[in-house]
């Protein structure tokens, strides 16, 4: 169980109502965090819209940008998140060698020099709290200025998601820890 | 210097004027993340908007909010944070010596308990990427579920800031470095 129920339907207010219908209309259903935000549907909604403003990165594809997820979430230990990213990983074409690193702690043995470059740069932004100059660049010289914003922006929404799900313990749906 | 460069009023493009005027509505100039995040107007957008959502219309009183922004901005060595809202806190009521033990990375003593709360759900929420059970209760009893929601979103929306601040090498307005 999370620390925070999640509302009743029943008894939403009709502002709530609209950033649910919103939220589910990009999402297909209202889940995770955003049960729990949308008590503040001010919060949630423009939490869900800048969510939604990064994963149509024009510069990053899905499977970039759920490399990234799942490699936060992993940083985080968020259990909720990486039960549903790490699927939407491999439907978007992260190898499962890779996710399976990933989730154990090793560092991935990556065929693709994007994903090797994404990994690093939020490896890097998580653990050390900086980025080097070394993978900067390189991370500049494959996705442009642009695609450096999408990046780190990314990172540091996912790690927002991961700070507000642990604050609630917000579990896996079938109560499993794939991140030990 | 930092990565990239101020954006410059006469390279913006229209899309971008109308970011920069919304931003500015609520802030003296459009600067630090902001600043990254307008090359992208899309991503410049939902940012101005998810942070805005809980500093203009949160529920949080300012002393709480700019102490959390002290605690995460010192957590992620986030030197422009800090900067912009070092003189702010002081402003609204926190101690300098909370102020100061903060920067230095030693545990204040605090004189308001509600601070010493905040601290360490915070605090245990950056470091241990968790929220113990006890720390979890007395948060929901001393403030109630809806403003726990906020105390642990502006912790998560400065850590998504603090990301961006690192991973460009973001600079400080005026060359302070608060970290050495």
């Amino acid at each position: 169980m999370s620390r925070a129920a999640p509302l009743d339907p029943a008894t939403l207010t009709p502002e709530q109502q609209r950033v649910a219908a919103a939220i589910a209309g990009a999402r297909k259903n209202v889940r995770g965090p955003f049960t729990i935000w949308l008590r503040n549907p001010a919060l949630a909604e423009h939490a869900n819209a800048f969510g939604i403003a990064l994963r149509d990165s024009q510069v990053l594809d899905r499977r970039l940008f759920e490399l990234v997820v799942i490699t936060v979430c992993r940083a985080w230990s968020v259990q909720y998140a990486w039960s549903s990213h790490a699927p939407a990983a491999e439907a978007a074409g992260v190898a499962p060698d890779v996710i399976a690193a990933i989730r154990d702690n090793r560092t991935p043995d990556f065929k693709r020099d994007d994903e090797r470059i994404v990994y690093d740069v939020t490896t890097e932004l998580m653990q050390t709290k900086e980025l080097s100059a070394a993978t900067y660049d390189r991370a500049v010289q494959q996705f442009g200025i642009e695609g450096m914003v999408d990046l780190v922006s990314t990172v540091g929404y996912y790690a927002m998601v991961g700070i507000f799900l642990k604050s609630f313990d917000v579990p896996t749906p079938t109560g499993d820890r794939p991140l030990k | 210097m930092g990565r990239l460069d101020p954006p410059q009023m006469e390279e913006l493009t229209e899309q971008q004027k109308e970011i920069y005027a919304a931003i500015t509505r609520s802030r003296p100039r459009v600067s630090g993340p902001f600043g990254v995040w307008l090359r992208i107007p899309r991503i410049a957008d939902a940012a101005n908007k998810l942070v805005n959502s809980i500093r203009d219309t949160g529920k949080i009183d300012k002393r709480r909010y700019e102490f959390i922004v002290m605690i995460v901005a010192a957590h992620w060595t986030a030197s422009y944070a800090w900067a912009a809202h070092e003189q702010t806190a002081k402003e609204v009521g926190i101690a300098p010596d909370v102020i100061e033990a903060i920067r230095t990375g030693k545990k204040p003593n605090f004189t308001k308990p509600d601070e010493a709360l905040i601290y360490d759900a915070v605090t245990s929420l950056l470091r241990n990427r968790k929220l113990p059970d006890d720390v979890y209760e007395a948060l929901l009893k001393t403030f109630g579920l809806e403003m726990t929601i906020e105390i642990v979103s502006v912790a998560g929306i400065y850590s998504m800031i603090a990301t961006v601040i690192n991973g460009f090498e973001v600079p400080t307005p005026n060359g302070e470095r608060p970290f050495q």
